[in-house]
């Protein structure tokens, strides 16, 4: 059976279910072939057994009702009624015929019966002659004759032609029963071979099932048990691996290595549990997302781990630079090291200042023990001075008086400085004024040559009426003829005298142009003049403030000797006072004498702790 | 302010001659007043000169569009300053208007129309010549009076023979200082310039 193992899902179930149709088909065939022998057995039970009883049944009965009609016929005395009689008994008569028609039709094939049938149709033959004779008898009013005779001789035939009929019906029922009996047990058998047949189809198809679901149904359902425990995270499955190589095997093979990789993965997980970072993990392929995962952990933690022993060693600058926000390892590792390496700078700057201040302390305080006997020396010298820098007050005091007298004859050359300078402004704007009557004076002049311009015109005018004047006078010279020719000179001349008066304008009005040239000139120049007597405004009035600066400065000066002078007494007295003081401190110093020499141990056990402190931070890196 | 440089004294000095100048009146220099008594003393003896000449014209001389015209001058009633012109509507261009003459309304002709002549502005400058006989009298316009001149007949050629038309017709004859002589009693009698006309 390993062949049928091996085939496809698809494949088993076609040819599990083709198995069974065909056992179908088989079991219908031989319910079909049974049911139609039971019909052609029944149809021939019918034809030959039950339908020549019928028959002789039906000739029984007409064969005593024509004996019947027989008996009335010799009863009545009526002849029609005879007739009538008579006609129905031929009737009766063929219709037996026919009846042992159809009876010896079916008999064929059975010796004894057909026997029988021969000694009923010759019994009939022997019953109708006598009838006959009957008949004969009746119509020729011999009923009682008749009578007799049926009483001796026909009762008898009847009666074996009866008892013949019968015997034969009999045997004829007889036959059918046994015919039956025998149509029922073969249809028995037929049903009990149909039983047997279904039986064994239904066993059968029993047993594919079965087996269909055991060979496919169970290890789905097992894999699918296995998968549940998965699922509920239980990994120690235990899947029976097979050599099958349709779907169900592969997907065993395939189950089988999957829980094999996920075990991998938990016991590696196990591993990194218990802080095993060891471990290799070799992912299965590139798109193996789990295992990528557990490299990158492993890497991740490993690092972590390099990290955390480098800061236990005391090297602080390893770098971290977190992935992301949501990276709170490295967040954390980065936040730590932040603070620890501030924690230890502080505390290294702490400890070299305090290192630094001991050694300082330590130092100072030498120094002050030595200075304390300096100090003592320098107070009696700084008495010595004192007396002097007296000395030295009353004289200042002296010189400061002199230099604020000599402030105050300078602060008054100043004041006259300012006068001289306000005056100087006067005299340049009283110039600037000038110029500027200078320029109005000249802008006055242009506008008088303009009149004299148009006075010119009216003279151009004159002289050509004139001109015009003296042409008419020639006219009326000539009109005159002779008598006008010394009018005519004297006509000449006045035209004459019109164009000289004509050119003599002309220059006049050249002469004003250049007049009027010459006139913007001294305007400009006058306005030249003027702008630079504003500069001079401007700049004597600067020196004016200069000087005015200089005689405040001298003031303030003067003022200034003055306190001097004062404070150069008040100094004296101060001095007094000092030399009383040192005295105070020349014991004093005696007794920081003391005190220095205790300061200068405890500075020596700081000092010590400084430099204890300074090495242990040495040690770490930052 | 300079004083060294400028010489006020010097300035004072010139205005007060001015000022002098000015008060007497005008003074020509020697040279001017020389070369003026020079200038009448040719003028005078050039007249002389042509007094000696026997046959003479006497013309007024004036100017048509920069050409020199001239006219005779026993024609010539008056010349006279063009003021105040009325345009006269309805007559043909060569009539530039009326005037009025102390008293006479007189039509002034525009003889440049005539002889195709460029057109000038019409101003103050502009003078009337008033022509006449015993029948007409009218004005002619003209740019500027020259002055009378006395014209020896000999010295009139005849018209240039490029002259046709109503310039021929008008003109008297040509000199050689290229001075145009009209005929005046043609131009009053002409009938062309007379404005007859029912409108």
């Amino acid at each position: 059976m390993k062949w049928f193992v091996d085939l496809a899902t698809r494949t088993k179930l076609f040819l599990s279910f083709g198995l069974m149709i065909v056992f179908m088909l088989v079991v219908i065939a031989v319910a079909y072939l049974g049911l139609t022998a039971v019909h052609r057995s029944q149809e021939s039970l019918f034809q030959d057994d039950f339908l020549p009883s019928i028959e002789l049944l039906k000739l029984r009965s007409s064969q005593n009702r024509a004996h019947a009609q027989l008996l009335e016929m010799m009863m009545t005395r009526d002849r029609a009624r005879q007739q009538e009689l008579e006609r129905d008994i031929v009737t009766r008569t063929r219709e037996v015929d026919e009846g042992l028609k159809l009876v010896a039709a079916s008999l064929q094939g059975r010796p004894r019966e057909l026997q029988k049938f021969d000694e009923l149709v010759a019994a009939l033959a022997d019953y109708r002659r006598v009838r006959d004779q009957q008949i004969a008898l009746i119509y020729e009013d011999k009923s009682l004759e008749a009578q007799n005779l049926d009483a001796t001789v026909q009762d008898k035939m009847y009666n074996r032609v009866r008892t013949l009929a019968v015997d034969l019906g009999n045997s004829a029922i007889v036959q059918a029963k046994e015919r039956v009996a025998a149509e029922n047990a073969r249809a028995k058998r037929l049903s009990q071979t149909f039983i047997g047949i279904s039986i064994l189809v239904f066993a059968l198809s029993v047993v594919v099932a079965l087996y269909l679901s055991r060979i496919i149904a169970q290890p789905l359902r097992e894999i699918t048990i296995a998968a549940d425990r998965i699922a509920s995270g239980d990994l120690e499955v235990a899947i029976r691996g097979n050599d099958r190589q349709d779907e169900v095997g592969s997907l065993t093979k395939t189950f089988a290595t999957m829980v094999r990789y996920l075990q991998e993965m938990a016991a590696i997980s196990r591993h990194i549990a218990v802080g095993d970072l060891t471990v290799t993990v070799k992912p299965v392929s590139d798109r193996d997302v789990l295992g990528n995962a557990f490299v990158d952990m492993t890497g991740y933690l490993r690092e972590m781990a390099a990290v955390a022993k480098q800061i236990s060693e005391g090297d602080l600058t390893v770098p971290v630079k977190p992935e992301s926000d949501r990276d709170i390892l490295r967040n954390a590792f980065a936040s730590m090291l932040t603070i620890r390496r501030r924690i230890t700078k502080d505390l290294s700057d702490g400890i070299n200042v305090l290192a630094s201040s001991a050694s300082e302390i330590l130092a100072s305080t030498t120094q002050i023990a030595a200075g304390m006997s300096e100090t003592a020396a320098s107070v009696t010298e700084t008495t010595a001075t004192v007396e002097q820098i007296k000395q030295t007050a009353l004289l200042s005091s002296k010189k400061s008086r002199g230099v604020s007298e000599n402030a105050q004859n300078s602060a008054q050359v100043a004041e006259q400085g300012k006068a001289t300078v306000s005056e100087t402004i006067d005299g340049i704007n009283h110039i600037k004024e000038l110029m500027e009557t200078v320029a109005e004076s000249v802008v006055m002049l242009s506008e008088q040559t303009q009149a004299i311009g148009e006075i010119i015109t009216v003279v151009t005018d004159l002289a050509q009426q004139s001109n015009l004047l003296a042409v008419n006078a020639a006219i009326e010279a000539s009109k005159a003829g002779e008598h006008g020719k010394g009018f005519a000179v004297v006509a000449q001349e006045i035209k004459s005298l019109a164009d000289q008066s004509k050119q003599a304008t002309e220059q006049v009005r050249k002469i004003l142009g250049d007049i009027q040239k010459a006139t913007g000139r001294s305007v400009l120049a006058a306005e030249q003049v003027s702008k630079a007597v504003e500069g001079g405004v401007k700049q004597t009035a600067e020196s004016g403030e200069s000087i005015r600066k200089l005689a405040e400065s001298i003031g303030e000066a003067a003022q200034a000797a003055e306190q001097i002078a004062v404070s150069s007494q008040q100094q004296l007295a101060g001095m007094e006072q000092v030399a009383i003081a040192m005295e105070n401190i020349k014991q004093a110093t005696h007794q920081n004498v003391l005190g220095t020499k205790q300061a200068e141990q405890a500075a020596h056990t700081l000092n010590d702790l400084g430099q204890k402190l300074q090495e242990m931070v040495s040690r770490t890196k930052i | 302010m300079g004083t060294g440089r400028f010489d006020w004294d010097e300035i004072h000095r010139k205005i007060d001659a001015v000022g002098v100048a000015i008060d007497s009146g005008y003074a020509p220099t020697e040279i001017e007043r020389r070369r003026i008594l020079q200038r009448r003393a040719a003028q005078l003896a050039h007249e002389e000169e042509k007094e000696a000449v026997a046959d003479t014209l006497e013309v007024v001389e004036f100017l048509l569009a920069h050409e020199h015209y001239g006219i005779e001058s026993h024609h010539i009633r008056e010349v006279y300053p063009l003021h105040d012109y009325t345009p006269l509507p309805g007559v043909p261009a060569f009539v530039l208007g009326l005037i009025n003459v102390r008293g006479r309304i007189l039509s002034v002709v525009d003889l440049k129309k005539f002889f195709d002549l460029p057109a000038r502005g019409i101003s103050d400058l502009n003078k009337v010549i008033i022509i006449g006989n015993e029948t007409m009298e009218f004005g002619i316009l003209a740019d500027a009076i020259l002055g009378v001149q006395a014209i020896a007949v000999s010295a009139i050629g005849p018209p240039p023979p490029t002259l046709t038309g109503i310039r021929e017709e008008f003109l008297h004859g040509v000199t050689g200082e290229r001075l145009v002589i009209l005929d005046a009693a043609r131009i009053l009698a002409d009938g062309k310039i007379m404005v007859h006309q029912d409108i």
